[in-house]
């Protein structure tokens, strides 16, 4: 079974939600955040148009910051093929940041609060993670093991966002990547990304 | 740009995501209007009006708007340091363009009235 997502820009709006239900899922630190959005603007006036593009990490299929961990801590899940980092082997290299070409990866080592004291969601949450080791999307691993979707796609207003099984022919994935021309971020770089886009 | 009146700019996560759209802090202006007045995307401007009060602000070009048009997001600007610590020196305050009379407040919701002549000149960097 491969896990993967495919990301419809014709429905996305721009509304940040991913970006923010992420957050609150996993209680990053301020400045890290696993799912985010980069807008584009194409064409001239008054012929204008906005195009959102989130972007997570894209769990691929040959990920160079797995080769590049020196200790091993970037590993890939056998059952689902996410891409993953064992936080207790991880010893803050940074190589693995620098080998990914997406720039999905977060070191935790600036400040850990956006205010003076910290809030109690800050103290259930952010606290947990470890601090001056990398840290990234894991397809959010303890909510698909309880049979829920990630909280990114869950939480989609416009469903723009679809999450399933790459391996399964006729899963929803699979079958919106064939209908519509689904295509990964940069297939030129060779990493056989999960991650999917249909076109706007 | 995902803020909604003024209280959202104070909420980190949300200023996070902004700062990812360059049109959420900065004054957004047509990019052939910007061009012929010989501004750059990331300038630093004066926007003053007629009685010759003005605001200072980042310019950020874009074809997305009216060529006689600013754009300026929301209720943003806040000077508060202490009680607004994410939200302070974000965006433009652009009240001080604005007149404060009955002859310019809808006579429905005592809105006022947001159409300005400004005239838009580059600013100094680091001068106050």
């Amino acid at each position: 079974m491969r896990l993967g997502m495919v990301i419809d820009l014709k429905r996305c709006i721009g509304c940040y939600g991913c970006q923010i239900s992420c957050k609150s899922e996993h209680g990053t630190p301020p400045g890290v955040f696993f799912a985010r959005v980069e807008k584009h603007e194409e064409g001239k006036y008054p012929t204008v148009r906005q195009i959102f593009l989130p972007v997570l990490c894209n769990h691929c299929d040959e990920p160079p910051c797995v080769d590049a961990c020196p200790t091993g801590a970037s590993f890939v899940w056998e059952d689902t093929g996410a891409v993953d980092i064992d936080a207790d082997k991880c010893v803050g290299c940074r190589t693995c940041m620098m080998a990914c070409p997406y720039g999905n990866r977060y070191m935790n080592d600036g400040p850990q609060t956006y205010f003076d004291t910290p809030t109690p969601y800050e103290e259930r949450r952010v606290f947990r993670h470890q601090r001056d080791v990398v840290m990234k999307c894991n397809f959010c691993r303890d909510r698909v093991k309880e049979g829920k979707e990630p909280a990114c796609v869950a939480n989609c207003p416009t469903v723009a966002r679809i999450f399933g099984d790459l391996d399964d022919p006729n899963s929803e994935v699979s079958r919106l990547i064939k209908e519509r021309g689904g295509f990964p971020l940069h297939p030129e770089l060779g990493t056989k990304p999960k991650v999917y886009y249909l076109p706007a | 740009m995902i803020h909604t009146n003024s209280f959202t700019h104070e909420n980190p996560w949300l200023d996070e995501a902004a700062q990812l759209d360059p049109i959420s802090y900065t004054i957004a202006m047509n990019a052939d209007s910007g061009r012929k007045r010989g501004l750059k995307d990331g300038d630093l401007v004066w926007v003053e009006m007629e009685k010759g009060r003005k605001v200072k602000g980042r310019l950020h070009l874009t074809e997305g708007i009216h060529p006689e048009g600013l754009g300026v997001g929301g209720c943003a600007g806040h000077w508060a340091g202490k009680g607004l610590p994410i939200a302070k020196g974000k965006g433009v305050f652009f009240n001080e363009l604005l007149e404060l009379d009955w002859a310019h407040s809808s006579p429905v919701n005592i809105n006022l009235d947001l159409c300005v002549k400004v005239k838009v000149t580059r600013a100094e960097e680091g001068v106050q």
